[in-house]
């Protein structure tokens, strides 16, 4: 049983990830008074996207081709080291954050790659804005799990969330809290959310991941639809696991309250763009140099403990 | 001393990333040079397209630019891998280490975004989109021997990716004539497991992009792909022109570090209704060129240049002069 655990922990999340969405849009038009679309609509637009035949720019080469498949399978293989409900998954090493975040800069070059492949003037936009917020968001990143390795004396991202207590948030609860905030800027930014990016928009001019993926379609388009529903899981499975510290023994019980923990954080990330509009693009480097002095103000108070 | 087998594991990083480095820098170098000789021109704002026109070129030139940010599976990354496992490491020391690990891993992920930026910059540039020239449009193929050499290294870059645990013994073999035995085994026993690991996980990877291309065949079914032009957001006729280019493309970043390039644009003024033709330039020059590398080398110059009535080419001198030098170290070491 121990064995086939990981294995129903990874099928979870690459099953219910795209209920995330569904979540945040109704939560959205919940704010807005609305109905809103069904709860499982990205399943039905995966299927239908499956079948569809693509259309491919004439300008284009392999790349274009490559590109949601290379990306897609960056996130697959980064939420088989993430660890779930404080349990780890199936590869767990020291160090192993560092291959992480380096397989989500893999799916950005190849993500920027086919943008550019296309020769659109929107799509070139979409690949410079999405290089320069990586330049600011990885370091925060990086120092916010530095942070989160420092309070726990860990190095790989299992040992990290195995060795998080109550009794950490007792002891260290400004730098956790700081490192989460930290965590949910970073969310928000990579997942191309409010207020950095708006998801809905229909302008090409204004949009920062939506405007990369313009020319893609059919197949392509469900990997690529699919593996941002995985990429908001795998940042808000790390805040979930920050936030959510208390390993009771039984996994059954930890998997549904980490289960409700996503579904609270589906639901922050839908109320935060219910009541706020996004940033002017000049401004969103600011917001994540917030998130970057958060990430160093919590390894700092580690520090000086 | 806790601390010493963290500064082996850096500096045994630092070394394998050399070694790395050499592969991929050569790659791309060669594929510049593909592209000088293919395109006639090297200057970006002038190239595009060119995945059309040599791609061979291409693919191994995006391989490089892959292996040169870093991206796993390929051979940057363990180097890299291993330089910030040693200042993770170093966060559990005491406060002035930690400071200069905070530091360390502030640049190098800085860095390490940057450089994305760049590769994808230069490789979007030159080989994807449509040409923006008639020199790029009418580049040619470059020859095979042209592309052996860069295909070997192409593969020395995947293959050194994949077999990092075994670029172990050399690193240690070069740290141990270095430091010592210690050192050798302070690095050995703290990268051999992650890079297996590692390994592990680039296999992985490899197999996951597999089935999701196989997949993906699945899913198309053997229909035909349709063709058609780029989305052009309604805009009738789109030219090359309008594409971004390499320096619109890195114009947000470069706005950023304008305290440290110190570009200059050249806006022209727009007066009248109908206004005539106009030309827009900008120049980025480096502070760091300007205010540190030139004056210091301007010195080194003027300071060698009084020296040089030593060089007279005649050889007997300089047969003295050995002489000479030979003596007087002789004599020191008395």
């Amino acid at each position: 049983m121990e064995i086939i655990k990981p294995l129903i922990q990874y099928l979870a999340v690459i099953i219910l990830s795209p209920l995330l969405l569904g979540l945040i849009n109704r939560v959205k038009a919940k704010f807005a008074g609305r109905r809103g679309q069904p709860l499982l609509q990205l399943y039905f637009d995966l299927y239908k996207l499956s079948y569809k035949t693509p259309v491919y720019s004439r300008t284009t080469t392999w790349l274009f081709r490559a590109g949601p498949v290379i990306g897609l399978s960056a996130i697959l293989c980064a939420l088989a080291a993430l660890p779930f409900a404080g349990r780890p998954g199936f590869l767990a090493f020291d160090g192993d954050f560092i291959f992480l975040i380096y397989l989500l800069g893999l799916g950005r070059f190849f993500t920027v790659l086919a943008a550019l492949d296309t020769g659109s003037s929107f799509e070139g936009m979409g690949a410079s804005r999405e290089v320069q917020f990586a330049v600011f968001s990885e370091p925060a990143f990086f120092l916010a799990l530095a942070a989160l390795s420092k309070a726990t004396g860990k190095l790989s991202l299992s040992g990290m969330f195995l060795a998080l207590e109550p009794a950490s948030w007792q002891a260290a609860a400004p730098a956790l809290l700081l490192l989460t905030a930290a965590l949910f800027i970073i969310l928000l930014a990579e997942n191309s959310r409010v207020p950095v990016d708006d998801p809905n928009t229909h302008l090409e001019l204004t949009m920062i991941h939506e405007v990369m993926v313009l020319d893609h379609s059919g197949p392509d388009l469900a990997y690529i639809l699919y593996g941002a529903a995985l990429k908001l899981w795998f940042f808000g499975a790390l805040i979930a696991s920050a936030v959510l510290p208390r390993h009771s023994g039984s996994w059954l019980y930890d998997g549904a309250a980490f289960l409700g923990m996503m579904a609270v954080i589906a639901a922050a990330i839908g109320t935060v763009e219910s009541v706020m509009a996004r940033l002017r693009m000049i401004k969103v480097q600011y917001l994540l140099m917030g998130a970057l002095v958060f990430s160093i103000l919590a390894l700092l108070f580690q520090t000086g403990r | 001393m806790g601390l010493y087998p963290l500064a082996a594991l850096a500096f045994g990083g630092a070394l394998l990333h050399v070694l790395n480095h050499a592969l991929f820098k050569g790659l791309l170098f060669m594929g510049a040079g593909a592209v000088l000789h293919g395109a006639g021109t090297a200057e970006m704002e002038a190239l595009g397209g060119l995945s059309k026109r040599m791609p061979r070129a291409a693919f191994l030139f995006v391989l490089g630019a892959a292996a040169a940010c870093a991206l796993p599976p390929f051979n940057g990354f363990a180097g890299e891998f291993l330089i910030y496992l040693g200042a993770f490491s170093a966060l559990n020391g005491p406060a002035n280490i930690v400071l200069a690990a905070l530091l360390a891993l502030a640049v190098l992920s800085a860095a390490g975004a940057l450089a994305l930026a760049v590769f994808s910059k230069a490789a979007g540039a030159v080989f994807l989109g449509e040409p923006r020239t008639q020199a790029a449009a009418g580049a040619h193929n470059c020859g095979p021997l042209m592309n052996a050499g860069m295909t070997l290294l192409a593969a020395a870059c995947v293959v050194s990716g994949f077999a990092a645990p075994f670029l172990i013994l050399p690193v240690s073999t070069a740290l141990g004539a270095a430091f010592g035995l210690r050192t050798t085994l302070d690095f050995s026993g703290a990268a051999a497991t992650p890079l297996i690991y590692l390994t592990a996980a680039f296999l992985a990877l490899a197999a996951i992009v597999w089935v999701l291309a196989e997949k993906r065949r699945f899913f198309l079914g053997g229909r035909q792909p349709a063709a058609g032009p780029t989305w052009d957001c309604g805009y009738a006729a789109p030219s090359a022109r309008m594409q971004y280019g390499a320096s619109s493309f890195s114009q947000p970043l470069t706005a950023f570090f304008q305290p440290l390039l110190r570009k200059t644009l050249n806006i022209p003024v727009i007066a009248g209704y109908f206004p005539g033709k106009a030309s827009f330039s900008s120049e980025a020059r480096s502070v760091v060129f300007d205010h540190l590398y030139a004056p210091v080398i301007v010195r080194l110059r003027g300071l060698a240049f009084r020296f040089s009535w030593l060089q007279h080419g005649r050889l007997q001198f300089y047969i003295l002069y050995i002489v000479a030098a030979l003596m007087a170290l002789l004599l020191w070491k008395l």
